[in-house]
């Protein structure tokens, strides 16, 4: 990682109060992710206006580093079953209510941030680092946009991050080790939360 | 989301694949009357039931578990305790699903596919199939130890979502012992998915409390 000093700029809403400490290029940890060894399973509500829907998210690796994301209702019912490649989202199975490329795109952008399915993690990306106690944070500019991610070196563990954009922007936040997870998109009224089961 | 998609999100499950020692049930109309009449007798039903799903692909089935009850002609819940507390309950008309402190109920009355729907479900999970339309193709097959009917549905919507089911029935009560759903294949793979519903620990005609049959 080059670290040089850097020009002042705007400081993101997640790193307020932090000091900027540098900038340079650096490679996507895997602090930044939620790492998925082995099949998970993770109660996830979706809270989307005044309508709430919740299930079973089961993720498992794939080969070649591809994540296979199956939602099922309590009751046994297969919501959506994706295969998040590094280069594409293959839909095995989708409700038809929510087989719209918008909601897909969604889901997508969703998990490839959170489980790190992402085909440029090896690649180097400008970044500007700040500081504050314990806490680093990293606004990284990666081929999908701009980043900014959170960590607690004391947990060793991401806290938050946040991802730009009107439509496309998103809110992260973790607790508990990482097996409370929320997504949060502001403008659209949707929320995703997810907690870890098994 | 709207209340139908989450009716119809709950409705459909998925079946798996018989076992091969099941044969063909010799006489029908005795195997149909012997069941009609097994049922005529049952006013509730309780009972421990497994859930599991099964998916081409996962290492692990999907399981949850919790408490069946039924009670004649036309109230049904699943209430389950793992992995989160949820239940789905069947009263008259209306179906609720209710999990994390959130309901949500619909009335079947006013839509066709529904109420077939729900006429379903009942007769998938009692055994009574005396409620079961037209639309669907029934046959019959039996083992040492269990009678096993294939419902198959011949409308070309519903056999989007289920394959076929199959309900297990145990030759010593008549009682089901199991339900399995399997949905439709799909192309490039060889099986369907499928989930399972193990029932045990089963207890006939005793009281329930009406609360179990809450909708409203």
């Amino acid at each position: 990682m080059v670290i040089s000093a850097a020009a002042s700029g705007c400081t993101p809403k997640l790193f307020k109060g932090m000091d900027r400490v540098g900038s340079g290029k650096m490679t996507l940890s895997d602090k930044m992710f939620v790492k998925v060894d082995s099949q998970s399973v993770y109660n996830m509500q979706i809270d989307f206006r005044e309508n709430s829907f919740a299930g079973l998210l089961v993720v498992s690796p794939g080969e070649n580093g591809s994540l296979r994301t199956v939602f099922t209702t309590y009751f046994g019912m297969s919501v959506f079953d994706f295969e998040i490649t590094h280069s594409e989202l293959v839909v095995n199975s989708c409700m038809e209510q929510m087989n719209r490329k918008a909601v897909l795109s969604i889901f997508e952008r969703d998990f490839r941030r959170l489980f790190g399915v992402y085909p440029y993690s090896k690649d180097l990306c400008k970044m500007k680092a700040y500081q504050k106690g314990s806490r680093d944070g990293y606004k990284v500019k990666t081929a999908e946009g701009k980043v900014c991610y959170l960590i607690d070196n004391e947990k060793g563990e991401l806290c938050a991050a946040s991802t730009a954009g009107c439509i496309k922007g998103a809110d992260f936040k973790f607790e508990n080790g990482m097996k409370g997870i929320e997504i949060l998109h502001k403008k659209l009224g949707l929320k995703l939360k997810l907690d870890f089961m098994e | 989301m709207k209340r139908v998609f989450l009716f119809i999100a709950t409705v459909f499950f998925t079946v798996s694949l018989c076992a091969q020692s099941l044969k063909p049930v010799g006489d029908e109309a005795a195997f149909r009357s012997k069941m009609q009449a097994s049922a005529s007798k049952i006013n509730t039903i309780q009972s421990d039931f497994v859930q599991n799903k099964y998916m081409a692909g996962l290492t692990t089935a999907i399981k949850s578990s919790g408490k069946f009850y039924y009670q004649k002609e036309d109230k049904m819940a699943l209430s389950y305790t793992k992995p989160m507390k949820s239940q789905m309950v069947m009263n008259g008309s209306k179906m609720m699903m209710a999990a994390g402190g959130k309901r949500n109920v619909v009335d079947a009355s006013s839509n066709k596919l529904m109420g077939e729907m729900k006429n379903v479900m009942a007769a998938c999970f009692t055994g009574d199939l005396k409620n079961m339309s037209s639309n669907y193709k029934m046959e019959f097959f039996e083992d040492a130890g269990n009678y096993m009917v294939k419902i198959t549905p011949k409308d070309e919507k519903a056999k989007a979502y289920v394959a076929h089911v199959e309900l297990y029935l145990d030759k010593k009560d008549m009682s089901m012992s199991k339900m399995v759903m399997v949905q439709p294949v799909k192309s490039g793979k060889k099986t369907g998915d499928y989930t399972e519903y193990v029932f045990s620990n089963k207890k006939f005609n005793a009281p329930i409390d009406a609360s179990n049959f809450k909708v409203d």
